[in-house]
């Protein structure tokens, strides 16, 4: 599909790549491409793609997350059906009939979740009662397809774009941010980097932030960026006030979420900056956790620069193009000032 | 041993119960115990707002810690018809009870509206979102809980908000006098944390930065019946450490020697003793019994508070003696 | 049989009552002698003489209907038809308008922000979001309600499988296509009648005005069967499994398959070798709005898995198989037990 932003096509291509946590290779690849030449590349063993440049001034890292939430196959029953787990945090509805993607080590095998009527009797539609239907009917024939245990599912569904500016789709949690770090990458390399930048590509969020604790626990950074989402309850007909960011209001400042309580000085210097810049800016307490939590732990300044997100972890997740063009030019303007970034006391 | 008089500096106390200071927005209890602190010694600041004074050189590294903050709430948004949506920082008690203020820049009582805090939202007298942030309430934006009175001092116990823990940061104010008093053949830390009651925050980022060889954490309990107004209460086991066993006995011999009744307690919770055993520190938690403990009528007893302070002079005068001090430096 | 009328065919929003995309389509495929009677039924007779046969397969497909909008632009909605309300949340839908289809999300509560126990959200509680702000931003893009509008799915082969929303009826009334193409080709010497019924899924309305004409005298049905056979229990449905045969469903809750219409399709069933499954379902079918007028039913039918939802899996041998079988009846129409040589018509209508 084509997403009407300067460079879409990026965006457009890593919405479709699979990647549920753990299995991210096929993103990094991705990415690893991208950002090519454009400094110091290296993989850690748990699978964070980080690339460094820059050598004086405060060490700043922008993280974003390139897992995303999927399922798993546990079992492949006689009959053929597939017994699987979650991973990450899914809601049981949105589990409940929709296609699938079975990742094999030779291929796709397209799927649907099962969904037991509504008639069914209590209990028949929580996630541990369905199965995978990739439409065999025997364990024989799914294994002659190469289903074995352990493969990684992901939810199938192409991104849409609704009234023009807005989009939806699975994996925009957080390959959004994942292409808008390429573009400050490229941007940071244009110039003379004003620190000693990092940006890192880091796994399995979504499962316990595990990337990011392995990366906070070898390194010390002034300053933490995490590109993220801010999940809101404003949205039309639901109950706005919960977690409050508009879509289309420009990029959300993170301030508090179950995890963290973002620097508030280096908030500050966000939005006096914003401000200078004509960037429209937000800024919101919101439930659940981002890599920051372990990166703020490493002695930085943490603020997530978020885009205000619907609906999260489902097929119908949902951000604002606007907010997202205005976070990458935000994100450009603050590494134009980086020297002025506040750091330490 | 007991009975000797105590100069203690109640009004402190109570001071320090009266400032705010939930998690996350520490600042202004955080400048009261800075001030009353380099009365002593040079105090250091953290990039969270944990503080620390250092007294004495050379290994081994001791440190005794206690957190600043308190629970409280967070206001999150400000609905239409001006009702203040609000959610709790730390554990609290689902039945809000009574009156809850809000913290700086104004000060204004409000009522809660229903029972359940998802349900709740903080009643300001506004009728309109516009008013309401007129007011000055922006969130995201602390809460704490209002005192409808002066923290009372009861003939036997002192009932305020907060006790938990700033009966902890109270005592490490009154132990610094005796520290730079004591000639000390190591370096002994006293370290004020912040975030502690979101998840130990403060101390894991201390933690990350310093290594401490002994910690001792002074913090609060829940009460039962047989401990309050009897004693320390020494922490073997909670729900995130389990205590040093030689630094336990260490600190139970001293309680012994001084005449300090101890109880042995396995308890709920978490202390920020784990953040520093994650990063090698042997940790012992030395508490005080708390009546009611996280809500705005919290009871401790005078004399276990007496009994705490007296114990933590006794150790700053037997660090030497500590497990394997000898061994470092 | 992979071709893109297929496709587009089944992926067609067609809501009960709004089928006006699957009417163009089927027109397209038709030509100029189908008709469309006052309900939206579509009708193409083909031969004269009697038995008068009428095959059946209904457009529509359960949808919903935008009523109203909020001030903050979200569009409110009831079913068209019985919809699930348990897998309504996290959707995507398309909104019918005059000015083309506006895409659209049923939203659904983040699991982030949602702390302890269920929401049991029913339709009532839910909304779709266009990505308008307001009311006016609505009206815009050409919402103004009252609108139709369908569930926006993916359609795709799996393994032999064909998946996808409404995909068993839809395949239903691709299936009459071409037999009303094989019949313009060699007409039959008896009267048939090849109907697209519409608003099916709310009552049967297109078919119950039709049975309502007393025009035929043997009704054959087309429609999905959903089986139960990922929920072990209930027996009497069980047994039904998608890749097993077309399905004749023996009871549509207490109407019977007429006797004389099941000895016809099993003896042609069993002279082209084809393996036919017995079915029991609680609700009614269209064939019984005929029987109840007179005829003689029966509803034939291709096993469903997941019926009613974004993924309805249909065996591809099935359909072929199903189509061999109406080729079969079709060739045998003057084999009809008492129906060869015309009817009494005791009526006075």
């Amino acid at each position: 599909m084509t997403i009407p932003i300067a460079d879409g096509h990026l965006l457009a291509d890593l919405l479709v790549l699979p990647g549920p946590s753990g299995y991210e290779t096929p993103v990094r690849d991705f990415i690893v491409r991208c950002v090519e030449g454009l400094g110091t590349a290296h993989v850690d063993p748990i699978g964070n793609l980080t690339v460094s440049l820059g050598a004086d001034g405060p060490h700043v890292l922008f993280a974003a997350h390139m897992d995303e939430v999927g399922l798993q196959v546990t079992y492949v029953e006689e009959n053929g059906l597939l017994r699987f787990t979650k991973i990450g945090t899914i809601d049981d509805r949105v589990i409940l009939g929709t296609p699938v993607v079975v990742h094999t080590a030779h291929g796709s095998v397209h799927g649907v979740t099962t969904v037991p009527p509504a008639s069914a009797p209590p209990g028949a539609r929580t996630w541990q009662a369905l199965a995978i239907d990739i439409g065999v009917r025997s364990r024989a024939a799914a294994e002659t397809l190469g289903i074995v245990p352990g493969l990684p599912v992901t939810f199938r569904r192409q991104p849409v774009l609704l009234n023009r500016r807005y989009l939806s789709g699975w994996a925009l949690d957080d390959r959004w941010g994942c292409f808008a770090m390429i573009k400050l990458l490229r941007h940071a390399a244009h110039g003379i980097p004003k620190g000693r930048l990092t940006f890192s590509w880091t796994v399995q969020e979504e499962v316990g932030l595990r990337g990011a604790q392995a990366l906070a626990a070898r390194h010390r950074f002034d300053v933490v960026f995490v590109i993220d989402g801010f999940v809101t309850s404003a949205a039309p007909g639901h109950r706005r006030f919960l977690a409050y960011a508009e879509l289309g209001r420009g990029p959300v400042l993170r301030l508090v979420d179950h995890g963290a309580i973002a620097s508030r000085r280096l908030a500050a210097w966000v939005e006096e900056l914003a401000g200078r810049h004509g960037i429209p800016v937000q800024a919101g307490c919101t439930g659940g956790e981002t890599d920051g939590k372990p990166l703020q732990m490493t002695g930085a300044h943490m603020l997530p620069l978020a885009l205000a997100m619907r609906y999260a972890h489902s097929a119908v997740q949902m951000l604002h193009l606007d907010d997202l063009e205005h976070l990458i030019a935000l994100g450009q303007a603050i590494l134009d000032e980086l020297d002025g970034v506040p750091v330490g006391v | 041993m007991t009975g000797e008089p105590m100069t203690v500096d109640w009004t402190l106390l109570e001071q320090l119960l009266d400032t705010p200071g939930p998690s996350g927005w520490e600042e202004p209890v955080a400048a009261v115990v800075a001030r009353e602190a380099e009365r002593f010694a040079p105090v250091r600041c953290d990039g969270l707002g944990n503080l620390r004074a250092s007294f004495g050189a050379g290994r081994p590294h001791v440190a005794f810690c206690a957190h600043m903050d308190e629970v409280g709430l967070l206001v999150v948004a400000v609905d239409d018809d001006g009702a203040v949506r609000f959610r709790p920082l730390g554990r609290v008690d689902e039945a809000v009870p009574g009156v809850i203020g809000i913290a700086p820049p104004h000060l204004r009582e409000g009522e809660p509206t229903l029972a359940g805090w998802r349900e709740l939202a903080i009643d300001v007298g506004a009728c309109s979102r516009r008013e309401t942030m007129d007011l000055g309430v922006v969130p995201p934006q602390p809460v704490v809980f209002a005192r409808d009175r002066e923290p009372r001092r009861a003939v036997h116990a002192v009932i305020g908000k907060g006790l938990d823990d700033r009966v902890g940061c109270f005592l490490l104010l009154h132990l610094l006098g005796h520290a730079l008093a004591h000639p000390l053949p190591l370096t002994l830390h006293f370290l004020w944390t912040v975030q502690d009651e979101i998840g130990l925050r403060g101390a894991a980022w201390a933690g990350s930065g310093s290594r401490f060889d002994y910690l001792v954490q002074w913090d609060a309990v829940a009460d039962a019946p047989e401990i309050w107004g009897r004693g320390v209460v020494l922490r073997v086991w909670d729900e995130g450490a389990c205590s040093d066993l030689e630094l336990l006995r260490w600190a139970s011999e001293c309680a012994c020697r001084t005449g300090i009744p101890v109880h042995h307690r396995v308890t709920g919770g978490q202390s920020e003793a784990r953040a520093f055993q994650d990063r090698g520190t042997r940790v012992v938690s030395v508490n005080v019994a708390v009546t009611n403990i996280h809500s705005e009528t919290e009871l401790v007893a005078l004399s276990d508070v007496e009994s705490l302070l007296r114990l933590g002079e006794a150790m700053i005068a037997t660090l030497h003696t500590l497990p394997g001090a000898g061994a470092h430096g | 049989m992979d071709d893109p009328f297929l496709t587009a065919l089944v992926t067609a929003p067609g809501p009960p009552g709004f089928e006006d995309e699957v009417r163009r389509l089927l027109r397209s495929a038709l030509g100029d002698r189908v008709v469309e009677d006052t309900i939206g039924n579509l009708l193409l007779r083909v031969g004269t003489g009697h038995p008068r046969v009428v095959f059946c397969a209904h457009m529509d497909t359960v949808g919903l209907l935008a009523v109203g909008l909020d001030d903050d632009g979200a569009v409110r909605f009831r079913p068209l038809g019985r919809v699930d309300e348990a897998i309504l949340p996290g959707r995507h839908v398309r909104i019918l308008t005059p000015r083309g289809l506006v895409p659209g999300v049923i939203g659904i509560a983040p699991p982030h922000l949602r702390e302890g126990g269920g929401t049991g959200a029913g339709w009532r509680d839910l909304a779709i979001d266009i990505g308008a702000t307001d009311r006016r931003e609505a009206e815009a893009l050409g919402v103004r309600p009252p609108l139709p509008a369908a569930f926006a799915a993916d359609f795709f082969e799996m393994q032999e499988h064909w998946v996808g929303r409404g995909v068993g009826d839809r395949l239903c009334c691709y299936l009459l296509v071409r037999l009303a193409r094989r019949l313009q080709a060699d007409p039959p010497r008896a009267s048939v009648t090849l109907a697209w019924t519409a608003q099916n899924e709310v009552g049967m309305r297109g078919a119950r005005a039709l049975a309502a004409r007393r025009e035929h005298d043997v009704a054959v049905h087309l429609a999905a069967f959903g089986t139960t056979e990922e929920v072990s229990p209930d027996p009497p449905t069980s047994y039904v499994q998608v890749g097993q045969g077309p399905v004749i469903r023996a009871r549509a809750g207490d109407a019977l398959a007429s006797p004389q219409a099941v000895a016809w399709v099993e003896r042609a069933a069993a002279a082209a070798d084809i393996r036919l499954q017995l079915g029991f379902t609680a609700g009614e079918s269209e064939a019984t709005l005929f029987q109840e007028t007179g005829a003689i039913g029966i509803s034939l039918n291709l096993a469903v898995r997941y019926l009613h939802t974004d993924v309805e899996i249909v065996a591809r041998q099935d359909v072929v198989a199903l189509e061999r079988l109406l080729e079969q009846l079709v060739d045998h129409l003057h084999q009809i037990p008492g129906r060869s040589d015309g009817i009494d018509d005791h009526s006075d209508c």
